[in-house]
C-alpha cells in the first residue's frame, strides 16, 4: 500500500517538474496552475527549481550574436521570390495580352513559345547576315573559281576520251567550257606555263587548232 | 504566502493575452493579404518576424552563418504556402513550425560541424567586475547549451524566451504535448548538471 502512495507522490512531483517551465512563463492552463501551486507549497525541490528557471531566463543566454538587416535580407529574398526569368515571362505575357489575341493564346506558355520562335528567327537572321568565309570543300555542281579561259582548242572529232584526258594532263590544262557551237573547248592553264601548254597542244596530232586568248604570242 | 511560487506575469503585463489575441488577428489579416499576393503585406510580416525568427534559429542551430539563410528559406515557404494556413493555430505558431523544420533540415545537410569563433572585442579585462561575472556565467550557459541537441535547445528557446505554451511548442516541433514536457524536463536536468559541473571547475 505504501508503495502506491510513494509512487503517487513521485508522480505528482514529476508532473509538477514537467509543468514548471510553463508555470514560470505564465502560459500554463488554469487547472495545471492550481495543481502546481498546491504542489509547490509542500515541495522545496520544485520551489528551488522554479527559482533556477527564473534565474536562467533572467541571466541565461544573452541576446543573439546575429543582427540581420531587414532591408538587405529582404532584397535577397525578393530575388528568390521574383527571379529575372519570371519577370521575363511576365513581360512576355503582358506583351501577348497587348496583342489582343484570342483568349486561348494569351497564356504564359504561348508567350514562351512566341519568345522561343522569335529567338530562333533572330539566330537564323544573324547567321545569314554574318559574313561567312568560303567553305573548305566544293560540291560537284558548284561553280569553280572565277578564272578566265586561256586557250580555245578544237580536237579531232574522232578523239577518244582517254586520249583527250592524256592531252589535258600533259599540258596542265582544264576544260572550263565546251563544246562550243563551233566544236571548240575553252581551257584554263597555269598562267606561268600557258605558252608551254599552247605549244604542247599544237604539237599533238589529235588537236586540230589551239589559239591563245590572252593576246600576242599566238604564233 | 508563497512569493516564489507566483507564476511569472504574462509577458507584456496583465492585458497581454488580449493584446496577443489582437496581434494574432493582425497577423492573420496580414497573412490573408499575403495569400492575395500582396508583397507589401509579406514584407511587413517579414519585418515583424525577422528578429524573433533569427533569435530562435540562432539558439536552435547555434551557427550564426546559417541564420539569415534559414530565415529566408522559412519566409519563402510562408510566401508560397500562405494559402494552406487555415487558422487552426496562431500565425506565429505556424511560422515557427516552418522555421523549426527548415532549421533541422539545414542541420541534416551536414552543416552542423562548423565551429563558431568567439566574438572579437569581448576583452574581459575592460569590463567591470559585475559584468565580468555575468559574462562568465553567460559564457558557461552558452557552452552548456551547445552540448544539448537542437530539438532540446528549440524547446528551451520556445518556452523560456519566446514564451509559448506547451501546446504551442508541441505544434511547432510536431510532437505530442507529453513528449515536449519530457524533452524539456530532461533538457533542463542536463543543463543544470552541465552548469554545476562547469561552475565547479571554475572554483
Amino acid at each position: 500500500m505504501s508503495a502506491t502512495v510513494v509512487d503517487f507522490t513521485k508522480s505528482q512531483h514529476r508532473q509538477s517538474q514537467e509543468l514548471l517551465p510553463w508555470f514560470a512563463n505564465g502560459t500554463i492552463d488554469p487547472d495545471d496552475r492550481a495543481f502546481v501551486e498546491e504542489h509547490l507549497q509542500g515541495c522545496a525541490v520544485c520551489r528551488a527549481d522554479l527559482e533556477w528557471q527564473r534565474d536562467f531566463v533572467r541571466e541565461g543566454p544573452g541576446e543573439g550574436a546575429v543582427t540581420l538587416d531587414a532591408g538587405r535580407e529582404l532584397a535577397r529574398l525578393r530575388l528568390r521570390l521574383d527571379p529575372p526569368w519570371r519577370r521575363l515571362v511576365r513581360g512576355l505575357d503582358g506583351w501577348t495580352r497587348s496583342l489582343r489575341l484570342p483568349s486561348g493564346m494569351q497564356r504564359p506558355g504561348f508567350a514562351i513559345a512566341i519568345a522561343l520562335q522569335s529567338l530562333a528567327i533572330l539566330v537564323l537572321a544573324g547567321a545569314l547576315a554574318w559574313p561567312s568565309s568560303p567553305p573548305a570543300y566544293r560540291t560537284l555542281s558548284a561553280p569553280g573559281p572565277d578564272r578566265a579561259a586561256d586557250i580555245v582548242v578544237r580536237f579531232d572529232p574522232a578523239i577518244r576520251e582517254t586520249e583527250l584526258r592524256a592531252i589535258l594532263l600533259a599540258s596542265h590544262a582544264r576544260i572550263l567550257d565546251g563544246p562550243l557551237p563551233g566544236g571548240g573547248y575553252l581551257l584554263s592553264v597555269d598562267p606561268a606555263g600557258r605558252l608551254l601548254a599552247l605549244r604542247a597542244l599544237r604539237g599533238n596530232s589529235s588537236v586540230r587548232s589551239a589559239e591563245p586568248l590572252w593576246g600576242g604570242e599566238a604564233k | 504566502m508563497l512569493p516564489a511560487t507566483t507564476p511569472a506575469a504574462t509577458p507584456g503585463g496583465p492585458d497581454a493575452p488580449g493584446r496577443a489575441a489582437s496581434s494574432n488577428r493582425d497577423e492573420a489579416a496580414l497573412l490573408a493579404r499575403v495569400v492575395a499576393r500582396e508583397k507589401r503585406a509579406f514584407e511587413e510580416l517579414y519585418r515583424i518576424y525577422l528578429p524573433r525568427l533569427s533569435r530562435f534559429i540562432e539558439r536552435t542551430v547555434r551557427q550564426t552563418h546559417l541564420v539569415g539563410e534559414i530565415v529566408n528559406d522559412t519566409m519563402l515557404v510562408v510566401w508560397r504556402r500562405a494559402g494552406t494556413f487555415h487558422g487552426g493555430s496562431k500565425v506565429s505558431t505556424w511560422i515557427f513550425a516552418i522555421a523549426y523544420r527548415t532549421a533541422l533540415k539545414s542541420l541534416s545537410r551536414g552543416e552542423r560541424f562548423a565551429d563558431e569563433e568567439p566574438e572579437e572585442g569581448s576583452t574581459q579585462e575592460s569590463w567591470p567586475e559585475r559584468d565580468l561575472m555575468q559574462a562568465q556565467d553567460r559564457r558557461i550557459v552558452e557552452e552548456a547549451l551547445l552540448l544539448l541537441t537542437p530539438p532540446q535547445r528549440a524547446v528551451i528557446e520556445l518556452t523560456y524566451f519566446q514564451e509559448y505554451s506547451c501546446r504551442e511548442v508541441a505544434e511547432i516541433v510536431a510532437c505530442p504535448v507529453d513528449t515536449v514536457k519530457t524533452r524539456l524536463f530532461y533538457a533542463r536536468r542536463r543543463l543544470q548538471t552541465l552548469l554545476s559541473a562547469r561552475k565547479g571547475d571554475l572554483r
